[in-house]
C-alpha cells in the first residue's frame, strides 16, 4: 500500500509503470525540471494520518469557529442565513454528480447537461432575461464579467458604478478595469439610499455601462425604471440577489442589458465565504459575447431530445486568447444546489419565502427604529436588509449581542461609505419573532 | 425536465410562517414596497412535489458517468478519487456555517 490509503497505487503497481517507460525511479519523471527549480519545492512535512485521526484532527478545528448553528445570525452583507432543504445535500453526494468531468462528452454527461439547462432556463425564468450561462465563480466575478462583456459589445471604456454596490464587488471590478483599462466613475446615493439619478452625466460619449446592484448593498431596493433611457445605448447591468426576485419586479422589465447575482441564497451553506455560485443572464441577441458555458437542446438522429454544450467557440478551450471569457469550468455543483433549491421550494414557495424575509425584516426594522439613540439610516424601499444609525460604538453593541447568542449585523465602519456608526442587519426566513423580540430588547439595554 | 413531472395545485410550504402568517399578513405589501416594485408574475419555477424533486435528479445522476463509476482517463482536470471524509469534513457545522468578515479570534480552527 501507498503511504496514503486512498492513493490505489501499490509500490509493485509503480515499479511496473516504471518498468514500461524503462525507468527505475519516480524522481526520473521528473528530470527536466531544472534542479534550481526542483530545490524550491522542499516537501512540506505532511505525515500520512489515518481517517479516523484525520476526522479527531479536522473536527477539532471545525469546533473552534463560531458559525450560524450556535449563533442567532442577522449578518448579511452578501452572504445569508438561509434555511438549506436537506435533500440537497443528499441528491448532490450521488457519485455520478460529485464525481463526473466539465460535460465535454455528451453521451456521457447527460444528466449534468439537463439539469445545467434547467438552471438556466430558473435563472431567465427569476431575471425576466432571454439567455443564462450555466454559472460563473461568484456574485462579484459575474459582475465584473459582465462589466467586461459590456465593454466588448459597445467598444466603449467608460462604466458608471453605484456607490451603494458592495465593496467587495467593488473590488472586482476595479481589479478587471485595471486590466482591461476601463474607467470607473461613482455615482452616489440619495438619503432613500438609491442610485441619484441626477448625478448621471448627460454626456453619454464612450459610456459602456452603467452598473447597479438590487437590493444594494445597504439593503435599499432601486427603482430602476426609466435608467435605461438615461443612459441611451449603453448596457444597463444590474447585480440581483435572487430570493429576492420572489416578490419583486425582475430586472429584465426594466430594460437590463445583463443581470447578474450571487446564488448562495439558493440552498449554498455560508461555508466562510465559499464556493460561492455566480448567476449571469442577458439578451439572445448578444449570445456569442456572453461569458461563461451554456447547456443547449438539440435532437439526436432518431430525434429524440438531448442536451449539448451549446456556442462552444466563444470557451477558452477553443480558443484562448479570443474566448469571450477565461471562466468555463466552475461551481457546477453549487449551480447544482440552486437547481435543487429553486425546484424544491418551487414557484410559489419562492414567493412566500421572499415575502417572509421582507415581513420580518420590516417588523425588526421598526422595532428598533422606535429604541431611543436608534433610526433607520435611510428612508428607501428595503428587502431582507437595512442599516440601522447608533450613537452607540457598533463593536461594543456587537460585543453585548454576542455574549447573549446573536451575531449582531455588520459593522459598516470600515467601508467607509456612511459617516457615523452603521450597522447592516440582515434578517431571513430563519429567524423568529421572538428572537428578533429578544435582539431587540438587548439593543434597548445596551 | 423537470418541468414536465406532476405539478402540485397547492404550494408547498418553503418556511414557517405560524408566527408571521403570510396568509394574513400584518402589514400589506403595497404598505412596505411601492407596487411598481413588486413582481406581478410570478417565475415559471417547477412546482412539484418533494419525491418527484429525488426521483428527477436521481434519474439524472443514472446518466452521468464519473470517477464513481469507473476510470476516467482525462487529465485537464485531473480525474482522481478524493477521499469521501473531505466531503464529511467540509460540511461540519464550524465550516460550513461560518462566516467572513468576523474576527480571526471566533475563527481560530479556520485561520490556524
Amino acid at each position: 500500500m501507498s503511504a496514503f490509503e486512498f492513493i490505489p497505487n501499490t509500490p509493485e503497481d509503480q515499479r511496473r509503470m516504471l518498468a514500461e517507460l524503462g525507468l527505475s525511479d519516480v524522481e526520473q519523471l521528473f528530470a527536466d525540471i531544472p534542479a534550481e527549480v526542483l530545490r524550491k519545492f522542499q516537501p512540506i512535512g505532511l505525515e500520512p494520518l489515518s481517517e479516523l485521526e484525520v476526522s479527531n484532527l479536522v473536527s477539532q478545528m471545525a469546533a473552534q469557529n463560531a458559525h450560524t448553528g450556535q449563533y442567532i445570525s442577522f449578518l448579511g452583507g452578501g452572504i445569508y442565513d438561509h434555511y438549506v432543504p436537506a435533500i440537497i445535500a443528499h441528491l448532490i453526494s450521488r457519485g455520478e454528480f460529485l464525481t463526473c468531468y466539465t460535460p465535454y462528452q455528451a453521451e456521457l454527461s447527460q444528466g449534468t447537461l439537463t439539469w445545467m439547462f434547467e438552471f438556466q432556463t430558473m435563472i431567465c425564468e427569476l431575471t425576466a432575461m432571454e439567455v443564462a450561462n450555466s454559472s460563473m465563480y461568484d456574485g462579484g466575478s459575474a459582475l465584473a464579467e459582465a462589466m467586461l462583456m459590456a465593454k466588448n459589445v459597445t467598444g466603449r471604456t467608460k462604466f458608471l458604478v453605484a456607490r451603494s454596490l458592495n465593496p467587495y464587488y467593488r473590488k472586482c471590478l476595479e481589479t478587471y478595469a485595471w486590466g482591461a483599462g476601463l474607467e470607473l466613475f461613482e455615482i452616489p446615493f440619495t438619503e432613500t439610499g438609491q442610485l441619484d439619478r441626477n448625478a448621471i452625466p448627460k454626456e453619454t460619449e464612450n459610456l459602456a455601462g452603467l452598473i447597479v446592484q438590487t437590493p444594494n448593498f445597504f439593503g435599499v431596493i432601486e427603482d430602476l425604471s426609466g435608467l435605461k433611457d438615461l443612459i441611451k445605448d449603453a448596457f444597463l447591468i444590474v447585480s440581483v440577489n435572487p430570493i429576492s426576485l420572489g416578490i419583486l419586479a425582475p430586472p429584465g422589465l426594466f430594460g437590463a442589458d445583463i443581470v447578474t447575482g450571487e446564488g448562495q441564497p439558493l440552498g449554498i451553506p455560508q461555508s466562510f465565504g465559499g464556493p460561492l455560485l455566480g448567476l449571469f443572464a442577458t439578451r439572445m441577441s448578444y449570445v456569442r459575447k456572453m461569458p461563461g458555458r451554456m447547456a443547449g437542446r438539440t435532437v439526436d438522429a432518431d430525434g429524440r431530445i438531448g442536451y449539448v454544450m451549446a456556442l462552444q467557440t466563444r470557451e477558452q478551450h477553443i480558443r484562448r486568447e479570443k474566448a469571450t471569457s477565461n471562466i468555463c469550468t466552475n461551481q457546477a455543483l453549487m449551480a447544482l444546489c440552486a437547481t435543487i433549491y429553486l425546484a424544491t421550494v418551487g414557484r410559489r414557495g419562492l414567493r412566500s419565502l421572499a415575502e417572509l424575509n421582507l415581513q420580518k425584516a420590516h417588523y425588526l426594522a421598526e422595532k428598533i427604529a422606535k429604541i431611543p439613540g436608534f433610526a433607520l439610516r435611510f428612508s428607501g424601499p428595503f428587502f431582507n436588509e437595512f442599516v440601522v444609525q447608533t450613537r452607540k460604538k457598533p463593536a461594543r453593541l456587537l460585543k453585548t449581542l454576542r455574549d447573549e447568542g446573536f451575531f449582531g449585523g455588520l459593522d459598516l465602519a470600515p467601508y467607509e461609505l456612511l459617516d457615523g456608526n452603521n450597522l447592516l442587519i440582515a434578517v431571513t426566513e430563519k429567524r423568529t419573532r421572538d428572537e428578533m423580540d429578544r435582539f431587540a430588547k438587548i439593543l434597548k439595554g445596551a | 425536465m423537470i418541468w414536465e413531472r406532476r405539478s402540485l395545485t397547492s404550494a408547498p410550504k418553503a418556511a414557517p410562517d405560524y408566527d408571521f402568517p403570510m396568509r394574513r399578513p400584518e402589514r400589506n405589501l403595497t404598505e412596505l414596497v411601492p407596487a411598481e416594485l413588486i413582481r406581478k408574475e410570478d417565475p415559471k419555477l417547477p412546482q412539484v412535489s418533494q419525491i418527484e424533486v429525488v426521483r428527477h435528479y436521481t434519474r439524472l445522476s443514472r446518466m452521468n458517468y464519473g470517477v464513481d463509476n469507473g476510470i476516467y482517463p482525462l487529465g485537464s482536470c485531473t480525474m482522481k478519487y478524493n477521499p469521501r471524509i473531505n466531503e464529511d469534513m467540509a460540511r461540519l457545522a464550524g465550516f460550513a456555517y461560518a462566516i467572513p468578515c468576523r474576527a480571526r479570534s471566533s475563527l481560530k480552527g479556520l485561520y490556524d
